[in-house]
């Protein structure tokens, strides 16, 4: 099936019908490619390993239904057009797309749509509160990124651990004191050293350390 | 190039089946030859719009831009000229 999709470029089209694993390298984006590739090319070799990979890459059971009905759907419409010579559409034939004609383009390059970008970027919300983490998964999810959603720090490190994201949403407890301990001396006054009880840059001797950690461990306890 | 078996086009549709067209007309612009290859078969042509419409458009945890990447991706595996 031709497709136009509002936002994204005609060369983003080609791209990913060339060749998509070069183009849709975000871990959500990648398996949720890689089970509808497998199911169209022979169903019967999806295997319960590939549903369990698009769980680990936060897709609900619903969505990997609705990951199969949209697949199964364009097998259906492509055998359709395929049986019947189904003709394009001259509304469509060799019509660029209203982005990619009102795009400004740099050094001969179509810049990416905010849809295209985001179908390689994956947000990790780390929130403990549902109604504020539903809320911030249903924006982001709308603005069109890949989200991951955890109530928990433990399994955020496991998401990390497993497909890193590309950026983190969390929240900071003040009772939990933290102390900073990076070989990287300039953001010392960086605001990302603000929720931090003490900024230690690494080093041989780590007296430092041990003071930062007393101190901040003493101010903790009489929070 | 036309379809290879009959279709209604634009100006021969009536009835029920013009109101479908019409409304295409109105969402998309056209009517896409896709829809107009099942149209001796009215009753096959509308389960098959709303269950497209709903797969694509409906409530879903999959973004539009998901679901329609997973449609590109499909017909390129499926070497779909359409």
């Amino acid at each position: 099936m031709a497709l136009r999709v509002e936002g994204i470029s005609e060369e983003m089209v080609n791209n990913i019908r060339q060749n998509w694993r070069e183009v849709c390298t975000q871990p959500r984006a990648y398996q949720m490619l890689r089970f509808a590739e497998q199911v169209t090319r022979d169903a019967t070799q999806a295997a319960q390993k590939d549903i369990e990979a698009l769980r680990e890459v936060g897709f609900s059971d619903a969505d990997i239904l609705d990951i199969v009905h949209v697949t199964c759907l364009y097998n259906y419409l492509d055998r359709l057009a395929d049986a019947l010579g189904v003709p394009l559409d001259e509304a469509l034939a060799g019509k660029a797309s209203s982005s990619e004609a009102d795009a400004p383009k740099r050094d001969g390059q179509v810049p990416l749509s905010p849809q295209e970008v985001s179908l390689m970027i994956t947000i990790l919300i780390v929130e403990n509160d549902p109604h504020q983490r539903l809320w911030l998964e249903e924006e982001l999810t709308d603005e069109g990124y890949c989200v991951l959603t955890t109530a928990s720090g433990r399994e955020a490190l496991t998401l990390v651990k497993n497909k890193p994201p590309d950026l983190i949403v969390l929240d900071i407890n003040p009772k939990l004191p933290v102390v900073i301990h990076t070989a990287f001396a300039a953001y010392h006054e960086s605001f990302m050293s603000w929720a931090a009880d003490a900024y230690v840059v690494k080093s041989s001797d780590i007296s430092e350390l041990k003071r930062a950690i007393a101190a901040a461990l003493r101010c903790g306890s009489g929070k | 190039m036309m379809t290879w078996i009959q279709t209604v086009g634009d100006e021969q549709a009536s009835g029920e089946l013009k109101s479908f067209y019409d409304g295409l007309k109105e969402r998309m612009g056209f009517v896409p030859n896709i829809m107009k290859a099942s149209s001796l078969k009215p009753n096959i042509l509308k389960a098959l719009a709303a269950l497209a419409g709903e797969v694509m458009f409906g409530e879903s945890g999959l973004s539009r831009t998901e679901r329609e990447t997973i449609a590109l991706v499909v017909s390129a595996v499926n070497k779909c000229p359409y």
